[in-house]
């Protein structure tokens, strides 16, 4: 396929699939998904700048992102009627990266949960991540988790945000920032696996455990 | 096989090991034994290599060669394996592709997958655990005798020469003790030139790894050795009732 750089494309779907992001070339991406659809996207290392999924009542989506090339982008994501969302992002940092994470939760019933993970070699990482529970979206929830690994705690930043208004919904966030666990490496290194490679496998787990097709991230990290 | 001589280890400013000493011959079991807290797991982790102890004096002597400096995945690709007292728990890595990857450190070569899963899948067999328990992450949602079982799996496909054993006997029920015990001292058998260090507070996984010293640690040294009836000993009287019959023996 030949590739023609548009600003901005927008994409309807109302069938079950696997989309590829980087099949698409354009700064923004919008997508409509159905009702009743299930969708799997995943993005790797695109240098897409803004993404939409619309997300119509009853849809479910799950979105892995994985991105080493040291991009920063927003994510926004609308949730009506029962629709669920699943986002997975993995970063591996050289440079600085800003990652903002909307998810609107308009109608009840709906679900988001955000997974993040980052891994600083060096320059930083930014996760913003807000959920907003609006008025209306009863029995809702919110779910995330972010953690990003560095020797420096300065440049890691996750500010996770949960806006509040309607009851009951379920909301939860963990977010955690610092090096390995010692005696995770001392555990493999125990092995006979040298601490370099024991971080291999560090870093592996956690960027890839969330992901549906690990095998197509695992050589890029 | 390994020797320590005048060993002694602190941690944040406290002594822990004060002029440790023991030779382990190849081809003996020795036993330590010795109350909570006297440094038996430092012990264990200091002979493994472990950067949080400061060794202040003493040498540690693996086959005739100086390791204090030498690091912790040398040491075991050297032939040194330590079950823990506690195996931590690694999400996200796989216990198969951590045991081939350490299996492929300790040989220095790629081991095919074909080869690395036919002896995983008999050698977990053997110490009762699951293929499915292998997929999931190292030791993650492992029963306590589960991860003992686990460091037992490791260190028959990791083959080494050293293997201390910190409680490796704590929390198995009957079954599981037998089956640890058994796996072993199978190995133990089958293997030339293997020595065991056993730490434990029973004499129970005496029954299947028979000890030829058993020795009481104190004041951050051994301070006595016997064979297995000392064990039966402490088990029967305690650590300060085993002193006072001894100073009893001596006096009479
Ligand atoms: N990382 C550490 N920081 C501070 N103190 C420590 C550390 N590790 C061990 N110690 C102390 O060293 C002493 C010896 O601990 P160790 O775990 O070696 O004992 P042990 O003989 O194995 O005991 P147990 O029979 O209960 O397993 C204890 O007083 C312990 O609190
Ligand atoms: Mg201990």
């Amino acid at each position: 396929m030949n590739k023609i750089t548009v600003d901005k494309s927008i994409i309807n779907i109302d069938k079950n699939q696997e989309i590829n992001t980087n099949d698409y070339n354009c700064n923004e991406l919008v997508f409509n998904i159905g009702e009743n659809t299930t969708v799997f996207f995943m993005d790797i290392n695109t240098n897409i700048r803004k993404y939409i999924f619309n997300c119509g009542e009853n849809s479910n989506i799950e979105i892995n992102k994985f991105n080493s090339n040291d991009v920063s982008y927003s994510i926004d994501i609308n949730l009506y009627k029962r629709a669920s969302s699943k986002l997975v992002i993995s970063t591996v940092a050289t440079n600085s990266n800003n990652v903002d994470i909307n998810v609107y939760h308009k109608e009840e019933n709906s679900y988001s949960k955000c997974i993040n993970n980052g891994i600083i070699k060096s320059g930083s990482i930014l996760y913003n991540v807000n959920g907003i529970i609006e008025k209306n979206s009863i029995n809702s929830t919110v779910l995330q988790e972010s953690k990003i690994i560095t020797k420096d705690v300065k440049n890691a930043t996750i500010k996770p945000i949960l806006i509040i208004n309607e009851t009951p919904i379920e909301a939860n966030h963990s977010a955690s920032i610092g090096y390995y666990n010692e005696n995770d490496l001392f555990y493999l290194e125990s092995r006979g696996i040298e601490r370099k490679t024991a971080i291999e496998l560090l870093n592996k787990g956690i960027l890839t455990s969330n992901f549906k097709y690990k095998d197509k991230i695992e050589n890029l990290i | 096989m390994l020797q320590i001589n005048n060993l002694t280890v602190e941690i944040d400013n406290k002594k822990i090991l004060d002029n440790f000493n023991i030779d382990i011959k190849p081809n003996t079991i020795h036993v330590i034994m010795g109350p909570n807290g006297v440094g038996k797991s430092t012990l264990s982790k200091v002979i493994m290599g472990d950067k949080n102890y400061n060794i202040l004096s003493g040498k540690i002597i693996f086959n005739n060669e100086e390791i204090n400096l030498i690091p912790t995945y040398e040491r075991a690709r050297k032939g040194i394996f330590l079950c823990f007292q506690n195996p931590v728990e690694i999400e996200g890595v796989s216990n198969n592709e951590m045991i081939r990857t350490a299996l492929n450190s300790k040989l220095d070569k790629h081991v095919g997958i074909y080869d690395f899963i036919k002896q995983i899948e008999k050698s977990s067999k053997e110490v009762k655990l699951t293929d499915e328990m292998l997929k999931r992450g190292v030791n993650v949602g492992f029963s306590g005798g589960e991860k003992k079982k686990n460091e037992v799996l490791q260190l028959k496909i990791l083959k080494p020469k050293l293997i201390i054993l910190d409680e490796i006997d704590s929390g198995l029920d009957v079954d599981s003790l037998k089956v640890v015990g058994e796996n072993i001292m199978q190995y133990y058998n089958e293997e030339d030139n293997v020595s065991i260090l056993i730490i434990t507070h029973y004499p129970r996984i005496l029954n299947y790894l028979k000890p030829d010293y058993v020795h009481v640690m104190k004041g951050g040294k051994l301070v006595k050795t016997g064979d297995i009836t000392l064990a039966y000993d402490i088990e029967k009287l305690g650590y300060d009732r085993v002193d006072i019959i001894e100073s009893i023996d001596k006096n009479e």
